[in-house]
């Protein structure tokens, strides 16, 4: 059940990040909120949650606007499983925990799509990787504190109430 | 004991399962990569699922910004519609000029068929649509439009906007179609220069000029002979070598570089299309010879 509406809230984030979100950047760059999403919901969540909005989430990125169908999810569900795995030996109410955690995802991501995708960049090298590797984790971290915040709490009631079925 | 086993087992199990879904998800990237029809048909399918709710939700965004943008600029949008009155009058008058002209174009053509010239076929069919979803854009630039197969779009046709060339469609389903922009595209765009068409070029996705700095949002290419006198401010249009029309407007040289190594000479473009805000399209088919 909790993987049902992790997987679903995640296909709604996918949708207006795609029709919306994607318009709104801030330094140029557009947070990732889907990213985003998927990480909150690893480190919240049970794996088999994380994992499925991670693999949808990722797949429905690649299949409307991705070139290559299957990165994105491939990805999603890595890091899903990794901060599941890490989930129950990190320090959950630390800011500055997700705040690295998001970070981190983020340069692994943005590092996975230079390579992948190195071939569409243009521009010069510093600004590509300024832009990816260091205003992009930050704008998705600082994004994630207070979105980290409402999730739990509404994961947490999501947990409760599959629990009275 | 029989819970460290049932542990163990349950361990095992999961790995097995992360194992399955990872090939999974490595096959499907290996099939898209190839080109294969399976991995198009779950795009489509993907596409003609999800395009109708990001169009929902597109159309209710775009509604709520362009009427708050209508109330916030309401006398630079008077002056925009003075100046277009204007423009549409002198525009009446080259349309009557043409008109004119196109009985000798007529006598031309005819004179073409009965010769057995092989040429391209012009410009006919086209279809207006709108962009309804864009990728997040911080590497490499996509979109979906809300024309497919059913409106006459097919693989490869070519993506207009009022501007100029935007870009090229590489995914077709019924009723949308995911295209990427000629910024981003892989194959080379020929173009000849609209002031002494003779000058012709290609545009490529692969080439680094050094002294170009930062050429983000620009096209870059080459002239094909470094005699050619080309400066900043010439206009580039495509030649019609290729899958592209001839003479849809590309953009504007924004600088020059003569290459002598190669022996051609490098042009960094500033492109019509504001790609950044790439709202309502039109779709042409791809060139075919006839």
């Amino acid at each position: 059940m909790g993987a049902i509406y992790a997987t679903f809230i995640s296909l709604v984030i996918v949708v207006l990040e795609n029709s919306i979100l994607n318009n709104l950047k801030i330094f140029g760059v557009a947070p990732d909120f889907v990213l985003i999403y998927v990480c909150i919901c690893a480190i919240t969540l049970d794996k088999r949650a994380s994992s499925a909005s991670g693999i949808f989430a990722g797949l429905a990125r690649d299949m409307l606007v991705g070139i290559t169908l299957g990165v994105s999810s491939l990805f999603m569900y890595a890091i899903s499983e990794l901060y599941g795995f890490i989930s129950d030996k990190i320090f959950k109410d630390s800011r500055f925990t997700i705040f690295v955690l998001i970070s981190f995802a983020s340069v692994l991501y943005s590092g996975i799509k230079l390579l992948v995708f190195g071939e569409y960049l243009q521009g010069s090298i510093y600004s590509i990787l300024l832009r990816n590797m260091v205003v992009f984790p930050i704008i998705n971290s600082v994004i994630a504190l207070p979105a980290y915040a409402f999730f739990r709490k509404f994961h947490e009631k999501i947990k409760r109430s599959v629990s009275l079925y | 004991m029989i819970k460290l086993m049932f542990k163990k087992k349950k361990a095992g199990k999961e790995m097995i399962a992360i194992v399955a879904i990872a090939i999974i998800l490595i096959l499907i990237i290996s099939f898209s990569l190839s080109g294969s029809a399976a991995a198009r048909f779950m795009s489509s399918i993907g596409i003609e699922v999800f395009s109708p709710m990001e169009k929902t939700a597109g159309g209710f965004f775009s509604g709520i910004s362009s009427n708050a943008d209508g109330i916030f600029s309401y006398g630079k949008n008077m002056k925009e519609l003075a100046r277009l009155k204007k423009e549409n009058q002198e525009l009446k008058k080259q349309l009557i000029e043409l008109d004119l002209s196109q009985e000798e174009l007529m006598e031309l053509a005819d004179l073409k068929r009965s010769l057995n010239y092989v040429q391209s076929v012009p410009v006919k069919n086209y279809v207006s649509s709108k962009v309804i979803a864009k990728n997040d854009g911080n590497v490499y630039e996509s979109f979906v439009i809300d024309a497919g197969s059913d409106d006459g779009v097919e693989n490869e046709s070519i993506v207009l906007t009022g501007d100029g060339l935007a870009g090229i469609v590489y995914e077709v389903s019924k009723n949308y179609s995911k295209a990427i922009s000629i910024i981003n595209y892989k194959s080379a765009v020929s173009f000849k220069v609209l002031r002494k068409p003779d000058y012709m070029g290609v545009i490529r996705k692969n080439i680094t000029v050094d002294s170009f700095e930062d050429s983000e949002g620009f096209l870059v290419g080459y002239m094909f002979d470094m005699d050619y006198d080309v400066s900043p401010g010439d206009i580039l249009v495509t030649s019609g070598l290729g899958m592209y029309t001839e003479g849809i407007p590309i953009g504007e040289i924004q600088q020059v570089e003569e290459d002598k190594k190669s022996l051609v000479k490098n042009v960094k473009v500033k492109p019509y299309v504001d790609f950044k805000n790439i709202d309502k399209v039109m779709v042409v088919s791809p060139k075919r010879i006839r």
